[in-house]
C-alpha cells in the first residue's frame, strides 16, 4: 500500500482563522506545527466570508460581565458558562493578538477601535466593523503564518483520526494534487474543520464547509454537544441562482429605520417580536422571513421586501464603506436604485452559523486525549443561538487557546505511531468509494444536492415532529442505499475533485443525521429551534443539552444532561 | 442562452500539450462562469480540473482567464462565447489549475520584508488617520494572483522581479508604523524594475486603487532615497 508520509508535533486541520491562530500560538512554542486545509487560501475557510465584525468588549462603560449576560441570555441558557465567559473576558485581547500578528485592524481615529455598530441582542456596541470586511485581518494572518514555520498544507482531506489506545496519534488525508494518501503522526490534533453550511440548500457559507470535524470527532469517540441548534441568518441574496443564499446580513447594518414588509406591505415582524421587530436576534427574524415565505406571503422570488429607504445617509455610508462587497453585489443584483438606497430590496433566510459541535473544556480538550478543538466545529460557547460578531471573536479567542493548549500537551507526550492496520483499514476503505467508478450509482453531487434539499426542507428555521421524522426517514435512505452505491464518473488521481467530494458527502450525510435526531429529540422551542408542534420553550424538561456520541458497535446515542455537567469530557 | 464554452485542457500525466474542449451549454442569466464549469463537470466529462473554494467573490481561489482577461470564476457572468484558460504564467497542475501554493511561497521567500518584526503592544498601536485610509486601500486584496500573472516584468524574468504582490506586501510594511523600517538598495531595485504600466492596476478585481497606490508610495519612498 502506497502513501507519503508527514510527522509533526502538532497537526491543526482547518482552512479559516481558528487554525491559524492556533498554529501561530502554538508556533511560539513547538518545533513542528502543520496545518492542512481542504483550500489554498492560508486563511479561508468560513473566516474569510465573514462581513458583519468582531464583537468584544470596547466600550469602557461596557463589561465583561455584561457580555457574559447577553451572550448567555441570546443563546436560551443552554450555553457552556466556562466557555461563554472566557469568551466574553478574553476577547479584545485576542483582538489585539491578531493585529500584532498581522495587518493593523481599521480604526475610530488614532488609536480607538472603529466600533461603530450596536448588533441584535448586544446591550452595548460591540461590533468592530473593518472597511476590508474580513480579508484585511485574513490575510495578515496568512502572512503571519508564511514567516512563522509553520508547514502549510494545501488541497489535503483529512478523512480519518489515527488512534492508538484511545489517544490521538494522527490522521490519514488524500491530497487533491497528486490524488496519493498521506499518514500524518503527530502528538497533539487541532481540529478546526469550520461548520456544516454545505449540508443545507441555502447558506451563507461555502460548499467547503460539509462538516468533516464533526463526522471525525463522532468516529474518534468524542461527544458532540447541541447538534439541533442551526442559526439561520434573516437577510440573504435571493437571486440569482448563483448567488443564492450569499450574505446580504442583518437589519442593523442598514440603521435604525430599516423595515421588513411581506406581499401584503405588512410590517410583519410585530407580529414575531413586538418589541424589538425587525432589530430583534437573528433566530427570530429569520424565522419570521422564513413564514411569511412559507405561507405565500412573499413576493414573486419567494423573498421578503427589506426597505431601507428611510435611514440616514450616514447609515447607507457606512455600509458602502464597512460592507463595500455586499454593497456591489446588491448593486448587480438590484441595481442602482437599490444600492442607492431609494428602491427596496428582496431578503431570503439563509443557513449562517452552527451553535452545536465538539464538546471542549477550558483547554480547548475534547473528550479524546489529543484531540483539541476550536472554532465553529466546537459546540457550547453560544448554547441556542449566536450573538452577532462573536464567531471571529470566538476563532480568535480559542484558537489561540487551542494551539497554546496543545503543544504545552505535546512537550509532555512521546510521539506514539499507529499501527500498520488501522493505516490500511482506513486507506481500503476511501478506495473503494473511489473504485465504483461508471456503475449505476449516484455521483456525490447528486447525493450532495438530495442531502441539502431535506434538511433545508425538513430541518430549517421551522420545524414539526411529522416533517423531521420523514426526513430522517429520507436521510436514513440516502445512507444506506445511495452512499454504499456512491459512484465517481473518474478514476484519474490528479487532481479529481469528485474523489474529494465523494468523502465529504460521508461526513455530511453523517452530520446531517446529528443534526435531525437531535432536533427530532429536542420536544420545545428555543433559540433557532423552533418547533410548531412545541412552540415554546419548556425550562422545566428542557434546559439541558443533548449530547451525541458513538458507541465502539458504531450506533450513534443521543442523550441529555444538565447544563454544567462535565461528564463527557474526560479528565486528560 | 446557448454559450459555446471553450476550456482548456492539459493533463501532466498523460498530454504533451494542451488542447481545447468545446461545449454547447444552456446558461440562464446572471449565471458564472464557475457554475457553467460545475455542470460540465457534473454532467459532461468529470476529468475536468477548476479551483474554488468560497464561491461567493471573497477567497481568490478561482482565477482564470475568460477570454484572455482574468477574472474571478465566480464573479464573471456568462456571455455567448467563452473561452476559458488557466492564469497565464502559471505553473498549472492539469486543466485550468495552477499551482497557487508554489507561487505564494516562492515569494515569501523573495519577501524579506514580510520578516520584519512587529513591536510588541498591549494597546492599539497609534495610526495616523490619513495613514490608516492608505493602509487600508493597500489591505484589501484577495490574493487572486491575477496581478502577478499579469505582470510583463515578471513574464520576462519570473525568478527575479517579486512583482505587484510582492510589492503590495512591501507597501504595508512602509505603512505600518509598528515596523522598524530601513529602506534598503534591494528594496530600491525591486520597485525599479516595475515598469509602471497599470496591466495589475487595472486587471485587480478588488479595483484599482490598491496596487496604483502601492506603486505610488513605493515610488516616493524610492525617490527619497536616491535623493
Amino acid at each position: 500500500m502506497e502513501f507519503e508520509r508527514h510527522a509533526c508535533d502538532i497537526l491543526i486541520i482547518g482552512s479559516g482563522g481558528a487554525a491559524a491562530m492556533a498554529a501561530l500560538s502554538a508556533r511560539r512554542q513547538t518545533a513542528s506545527v502543520t496545518i492542512v486545509s481542504k483550500e489554498t487560501s492560508l486563511v479561508g475557510g468560513a473566516t474569510i466570508m465573514a462581513s458583519g465584525g468582531i464583537s468584544s468588549v470596547f466600550n469602557p462603560e461596557d463589561s465583561p460581565e455584561v457580555f457574559f449576560n447577553d451572550i448567555l441570555r441570546g443563546g436560551g441558557y443552554l450555553n457552556n458558562r466556562k466557555l461563554a465567559r472566557i469568551l466574553a473576558e478574553c476577547g479584545t485581547e485576542a483582538v489585539l493578538k491578531v493585529e500584532h500578528y498581522g495587518l493593523l485592524l481599521d480604526r475610530k481615529s488614532r488609536d480607538a477601535f472603529n466600533v461603530v455598530k450596536k448588533g441584535e441582542g448586544h446591550s452595548w456596541p460591540r461590533g468592530l466593523l473593518d472597511r476590508r470586511e474580513a480579508l484585511g485581518f485574513c490575510h495578515g494572518l496568512g502572512q503571519a503564518l508564511l514567516t512563522s514555520g509553520t508547514q502549510f498544507l494545501s488541497e489535503v482531506l483529512i478523512f480519518k483520526l489515527l488512534l492508538e489506545s484511545d489517544r490521538t496519534v494522527g490522521a490519514i488525508g488524500l491530497s487533491l494534487i497528486s490524488g496519493n494518501f498521506i499518514v500524518f503522526s503527530a502528538k497533539a490534533v487541532v481540529l478546526a474543520t469550520g461548520g456544516l453550511g454545505a449540508i443545507y440548500e441555502t447558506t451563507t457559507n461555502s460548499d467547503m464547509l460539509t462538516g468533516d470535524g464533526y463526522a471525525l470527532a463522532l468516529e474518534a469517540g468524542a461527544a458532540l454537544s447541541d447538534m439541533e441548534m442551526v442559526q439561520f441568518l434573516p437577510l440573504a441574496f435571493p437571486y440569482p441562482r448563483s448567488r443564492r443564499g450569499t450574505i446580504i446580513g442583518m437589519c442593523s447594518l442598514f440603521g435604525p429605520d430599516t423595515r421588513l414588509y411581506n406581499n401584503r406591505g405588512e410590517q410583519y415582524m410585530e407580529k414575531y417580536d413586538p418589541e424589538r421587530k425587525e432589530f430583534s436576534t437573528r433566530d427570530i427574524v429569520a424565522r419570521g422571513n422564513f413564514i411569511e415565505i412559507m405561507e405565500g406571503r412573499g413576493t414573486a422570488s419567494g423573498a421578503v421586501i427589506l426597505d431601507p429607504r428611510n435611514n440616514d445617509t450616514y447609515y447607507r455610508r457606512r455600509f458602502e464603506d464597512t460592507c463595500p462587497h455586499i454593497h456591489k453585489m446588491i448593486r448587480e443584483v438590484f441595481g442602482d436604485g437599490a444600492a442607492d438606497w431609494k428602491e427596496t430590496l428582496e431578503a431570503i433566510p439563509s443557513q449562517h452559523f452552527f451553535m452545536g459541535g465538539v464538546q471542549i473544556d477550558e483547554d480547548c480538550k475534547t473528550a479524546v486525549p489529543g484531540l483539541f478543538a476550536a472554532g465553529e466545529v466546537t459546540g457550547g460557547i453560544h448554547g441556542a443561538n449566536r450573538l452577532s460578531g462573536s464567531a471571529l471573536t470566538e476563532i480568535f479567542v480559542f484558537g489561540d487557546r487551542a494551539g497554546k493548549r496543545a503543544a504545552v500537551y505535546a512537550h509532555s507526550q512521546k510521539k506514539i505511531s499507529s499501527q500498520p492496520n488501522s493505516v490500511k483499514s482506513g486507506i481500503e476503505e476511501a478506495q473503494q468509494m473511489f473504485e465504483t467508478v461508471n456503475k449505476d450509482g449516484s455521483r456525490p453531487f447528486e447525493v450532495r444536492r438530495k442531502i441539502k434539499k431535506i434538511m433545508w426542507q425538513y430541518f430549517g428555521p421551522v420545524r414539526n415532529e411529522a416533517d423531521m421524522k420523514m426526513g430522517i426517514k429520507k436521510l436514513q435512505e440516502i445512507h444506506e442505499t445511495d452512499m454504499s452505491a456512491l459512484t465517481l464518473g473518474s478514476g484519474h488521481m490528479r487532481y479529481n475533485r469528485e474523489r474529494f467530494q465523494a468523502i465529504e458527502t460521508l461526513f455530511m450525510i453523517r452530520t446531517a443525521l446529528l443534526v435531525a435526531n437531535a432536533a427530532l429529540m429536542r420536544r420545545e422551542s428555543r433559540g433557532s429551534h423552533f418547533r410548531t408542534d412545541f412552540p415554546y420553550t419548556n425550562d422545566n424538561l428542557w434546559l439541558k443539552n443533548i449530547i451525541s456520541k458513538q458507541s465502539r458497535d458504531g450506533k450513534v446515542a443521543y442523550q441529555t444532561k444538565d447544563i454544567g455537567d462535565e461528564a463527557f469530557l474526560a479528565g486528560w | 442562452m446557448e454559450v459555446t464554452f471553450k476550456i482548456y485542457r492539459f493533463d501532466p500525466d498523460q498530454d504533451k500539450k494542451a488542447g481545447y474542449d468545446e461545449h454547447q451549454i444552456q446558461a440562464e442569466r446572471g449565471e458564472t462562469v464557475l457554475s457553467l464549469l460545475q455542470k460540465v463537470s457534473e454532467n459532461i466529462d468529470p476529468t475536468l480540473a477548476f479551483r474554488f473554494a468560497c464561491g461567493k467573490v471573497k477567497c481568490g481561489e478561482c482565477s482564470v482567464n475568460v477570454n484572455s482577461i482574468p477574472c474571478l470564476a465566480c464573479e464573471k457572468q456568462v456571455e455567448p462565447e467563452i473561452l476559458v484558460e488557466p492564469l497565464a504564467g502559471m505553473p498549472v497542475i492539469k486543466d485550468l489549475v495552477v499551482d497557487r501554493q508554489k507561487v505564494i511561497d516562492d515569494l515569501s521567500c523573495r519577501s524579506s520584508w514580510l520578516s520584519k518584526d512587529k513591536k510588541p503592544f498591549d494597546t492599539l498601536s497609534d495610526v495616523p488617520p490619513s495613514d490608516l485610509q492608505t493602509y487600508i486601500k493597500l489591505s484589501g486584496c484577495y490574493q487572486c494572483l491575477i496581478c502577478q500573472s499579469v505582470c510583463p516584468v515578471i513574464s520576462d524574468d519570473p525568478d527575479g522581479f517579486v512583482g505587484p504582490l510582492g510589492l503590495l506586501w512591501l507597501s504595508q510594511m512602509v505603512m505600518d508604523p509598528r515596523v522598524q523600517f530601513e529602506w534598503n538598495e534591494h528594496m530600491d531595485a525591486m520597485v525599479g524594475e516595475c515598469i509602471e504600466c497599470g496591466a495589475c492596476w487595472q486587471a485587480c478585481p478588488a479595483g484599482e486603487i490598491m496596487l496604483e497606490k502601492s506603486f505610488e508610495l513605493l515610488r516616493s519612498k524610492n525617490e527619497m532615497s536616491s535623493e
